[in-house]
């Protein structure tokens, strides 16, 4: 006999561990091609023999399209009043997972390595904008999905919290598996493997991309109806509204300071191993380690969230990574075992706060979109998280590039990579914590004092819009 | 919240104090004959790290290869609160002048990268040297041979004309230990493996059909070897052995020309084996990319061609252990401990010397 579907009273399936499962899978897709980001640097300087200057403003001009893009497709989806058989987030979703089949490859083109600079810029300009283009169109109506499969706070931190298991997973797969895959044994690169990898990781995310589409049950009705006094979209007016959102806001400066933080100090991470404590091999178990915080969290995130509350519960969570960051900046690493015991230990309390922050950070921005509707009398979703979005990807574009900055100042030479001086090498250290300090301080400054949706304040904005909905249905 | 942040602020602060207890930068001065050299250049960098762990904050002094110079940093030094004086001494510098000069302010003296002798080190009791154990670099040698061919795909690959000889050639000497100590290591693979006769006798045969070349004119010798030893004659060479990697990169150079050790995948890969690891290789490093300043600055050495597959290994001076040595025994002797402690037992050599063996590296 079939195992009958639960509804709940409004005759959906009843939130559960197929919705998690769903939205993980989302972020998992978007990985696929995401992951791939970080390589690039080293497949146009290297393989592809691009001038490092022409790469870094080439890498500008992209990220300046990013910033037209990703706000340009939010408000174009939510002006967007058509109906969809899926709904219309779901719609865009399966849009943005067929581009990102060959997309994601399209970044990695290897047969105009002996071409001229112009040539390349072309080709890398083009391939990043079509990949850019795609991942925002499946990306930002994910991200909004969010706040639409369920109004529920709890579910919604669950969500959330599934999504940060989708996004390490989708993370560390290329993680562990890249470096086997497109590195020859002299670890240079070997650029028709790359291609061939991103047109394979496309094929894995459209997979994981379907999955999630046909598991996803949207529980919170956004339909439009056409009445004269409903205000026409503005997108100027949704950008100013997000300025004035301040749990969007604060929820963007802390993911914005984690990003700038976290990002920009991988490439310090690396030398810090390689030169200071001299055992590159470790790093990757220690940064796989140091994600173990999230995964033991993750299961306890919706009971601690329906506790404490969200904001409460990642304001403790930073705090802890102040601490741990400060401790890691003032107390003697030595570049031996003890010191990376001293260091692992940091990470993992590190990693702990973030990951708290982390596993909500979704649901906070559900929340910001829900709090844009209580203030300002319209979703808009599409503009809340693109805009988001934009902002988490500008902090992970600049991270890098200021921390490279830095490095430099400090003596980093580039050209001997993890042959770097001891002098240079004990800079890297504390850049390292520096950076990772500044990621807790940002998010402490954001979720402390800008998001201002605490647990109480979240339970009134949602008995006044749950009031506000009924009164409209009748 | 605020009281949590406060009490986590003066738990951070009170962990911060815990870790200071250095010792002071007056208190230990390094005397360098000179840092151009690159051998010298990674020492110092040993010993920047060595002195990080060991928390000792030195004084370094620059001798530029003058004797004069040196004397004048020595007697500045003593001059001031130093409790220890590490030198490396400028070739030429007398010794025992400097020991009677630290003995009469009753500072410590630690010796390293310099030949002192006995009597010069037994003048003082405060007297010590660090030193790298010169009767361990055939041994050394051996084992990175030996090493390098107890690998089953190797072995298959090492007679390349299956004539049951190793055949090989050799820039300036080898002496028998260094084949001792190979067929050690390689007769204790053999066993492990259960290696069968044909490929034991393999593991014998070094010692046949061996040339000893000229290190002077590489470009020369190669020629000439590779005149006799071809595919042609069915006869080729099989292992290059070298007494320092100057001759080393020369010989990459040559057999790059006749198209060995250049090939990725190594088909065609002759295995050269050397000493020493600071010779300047930017040669052979694809700098096409770099910009000038970027070329000046990259540090492209013997221990990178090894890490690219283009020299099969090294016998090289552990800089590492030595400068740990150094730092060991001189936070030892301010710190009032037995000054030997924390050294390993088989590097020490009487009370005065420690001696730290070569160590071999392979990529």
């Amino acid at each position: 006999m079939a195992k009958k579907t639960q509804l709940d009273a409004n005759g959906h399936r009843k939130f559960g561990m197929r919705d998690n499962l769903a939205y993980a899978a989302g972020d998992f897709g978007c990985n696929m091609s995401f992951a791939l980001k970080g390589t690039m640097l080293i497949f146009w300087t290297q393989y592809m023999k691009m001038d490092s200057l022409v790469y870094a403003g080439l890498l500008l001009l992209v990220q300046v399209w990013d910033a037209i893009n990703d706000p340009l497709i939010g408000s174009i989806i939510d002006i967007d009043k058509r109906k969809y058989k899926r709904g219309k987030f779901l719609a865009y979703v399966w849009l943005g997972s067929v581009g990102l089949l060959v997309a994601g490859a399209m970044c990695f083109i290897p047969w105009f390595n002996e071409s001229t600079t112009v040539v390349k810029g072309i080709v890398f300009v083009a391939g990043y904008i079509l990949w850019d283009a795609f991942y925002t169109i499946a990306n930002v109506p994910y991200g909004s999905l969010l706040s639409l499969i369920s109004s529920d706070p709890a579910d919604r931190a669950s969500l959330s919290a599934w999504r940060s298991v989708g996004s390490m997973v989708g993370n560390i797969v290329p993680m562990v598996l890249l470096p086997m895959l497109i590195y020859d044994p002299n670890d240079n690169i070997i650029g028709e493997r790359v291609f061939i990898v991103a047109l394979i990781m496309g094929i894995f995310g459209f997979i994981s991309f379907q999955f999630m589409i046909r598991n996803t049950e949207i529980r919170v009705d956004y339909d439009v109806k056409c009445k004269e006094e409903t205000a026409k979209f503005n997108i100027f007016k949704a950008m100013v509204n997000f300025i004035k959102n301040r749990p969007a806001v604060g929820a963007t400066i802390a993911a914005m300071g984690m990003f700038v933080g976290m990002q920009g100090a991988t490439a310090a991470v690396t030398v810090m191993f390689q030169s200071f404590f001299k055992n590159v091999q470790i790093s990757g178990i220690v940064q796989l380690f140091a994600m173990l915080p999230i995964v033991f969290f993750t299961p306890l995130a919706r009971k601690l969230v329906v506790k404490f509350g969200k904001k409460e519960l990642s304001v403790v969570g930073t705090i802890f990574s102040v601490a741990a960051c400060l401790i890691m900046l003032v107390v003697r690493i030595t570049p031996d075992m003890k010191g990376i015991l001293i260091y692992v230990l940091c990470q993992l309390i590190n990693s702990l706060g973030m990951g708290i922050y982390s596993t909500v950070s979704w649901s906070m921005m559900g929340d910001a979109i829900d709090y844009n509707e209580w203030k300002h009398g319209s979703r808009e979703e599409g503009t809340v998280y693109s805009l988001h979005s934009f902002f988490r990807k500008l902090a992970q574009g600049l991270g890098p590039s200021l921390a490279l900055v830095i490095m430099v100042a400090l003596g980093y030479s580039e050209v001997n990579g993890g042959n770097q001086l001891f002098t240079v090498a004990l800079n890297m250290r504390y850049l390292v914590a520096g950076l990772y300090l500044f990621a807790a301080l940002m998010q402490l400054v954001g979720l402390g004092l800008v998001y201002n949706l605490d647990k109480k304040k979240l339970e009134k904005m949602n008995e006044e819009l749950a009031a506000r909905h009924a009164q409209e249905a009748e | 919240m605020k009281k949590f942040v406060a009490i986590l602020l003066v738990a951070v602060m009170l962990l911060s104090f815990a870790s200071c207890g250095a010792i002071n930068k007056s208190q230990v001065a390094v005397v360098w004959s000179n840092t151009s050299d690159a051998y010298l250049a990674s020492m110092k960098n040993a010993i920047d790290r060595a002195f990080y762990i060991e928390n000792i904050k030195a004084d370094y002094y620059y001798s530029e290869d003058d004797v004069q110079k040196q004397s004048a940093h020595i007697i500045d030094i003593l001059a001031k609160d130093c409790a220890v004086l590490i030198i490396n001494l400028v070739e030429g510098t007398d010794a025992q002048e400097i020991v009677n000069l630290a003995k009469a302010k009753d500072v410590a003296v630690i010796f390293f990268e310099s030949n002192v002798s006995e009597d010069v080190l037994n003048s003082y009791d405060k007297c010590y040297s660090v030193e790298i154990n010169e009767d361990s670099l055939s041994e050394q040698r051996g084992k990175l041979i030996g090493n390098y061919y107890s690998d089953k795909k190797v072995l298959k690959q090492i007679d390349r004309n299956n004539d049951g000889k190793i055949t090989y050639a050799v820039f300036g000497s080898v002496d028998a230990k260094v084949f001792e100590s190979a067929n050690l290591v390689l007769s204790a693979y053999a066993e492990k493996e259960e290696l069968d006769e044909k490929d034991m006798k393999k593991l014998v045969a070094f010692e046949a059909g061996k040339e000893t070349l000229d290190s002077e004119n590489v470009e020369k010798s190669m020629s000439d070897l590779f005149k006799k030893y071809n595919d042609e004659n069915k006869n080729t060479v099989e292992m290059i052995i070298t007494e320092d990697d100057a001759t080393a990169l020369s010989v990459v150079k040559a057999l790059q020309d006749k198209g060995f050790n250049s090939d990725k995948l190594k088909t065609h890969l002759i295995p050269v084996f050397t000493v020493g690891a600071y010779e300047d290789a930017k040669a052979f490093a694809d700098t096409s990319t770099m910009k000038e300043e970027e070329i000046e600055e990259y540090i492209y050495t013997t221990i990178n061609m090894i890490d690219d597959g283009l020299i099969a290994g090294t016998a090289m001076k552990d800089y590492d252990s030595q400068a740990l040595a150094i730092s060991a025994v001189a936070r030892n002797i301010i710190n009032g401990n037995a000054v030997m402690t924390d050294i390993a037992e088989e590097n020490i050599s009487g009370e005065k010397v420690v001696k730290i063996p070569y160590m071999s590296y392979a990529g």
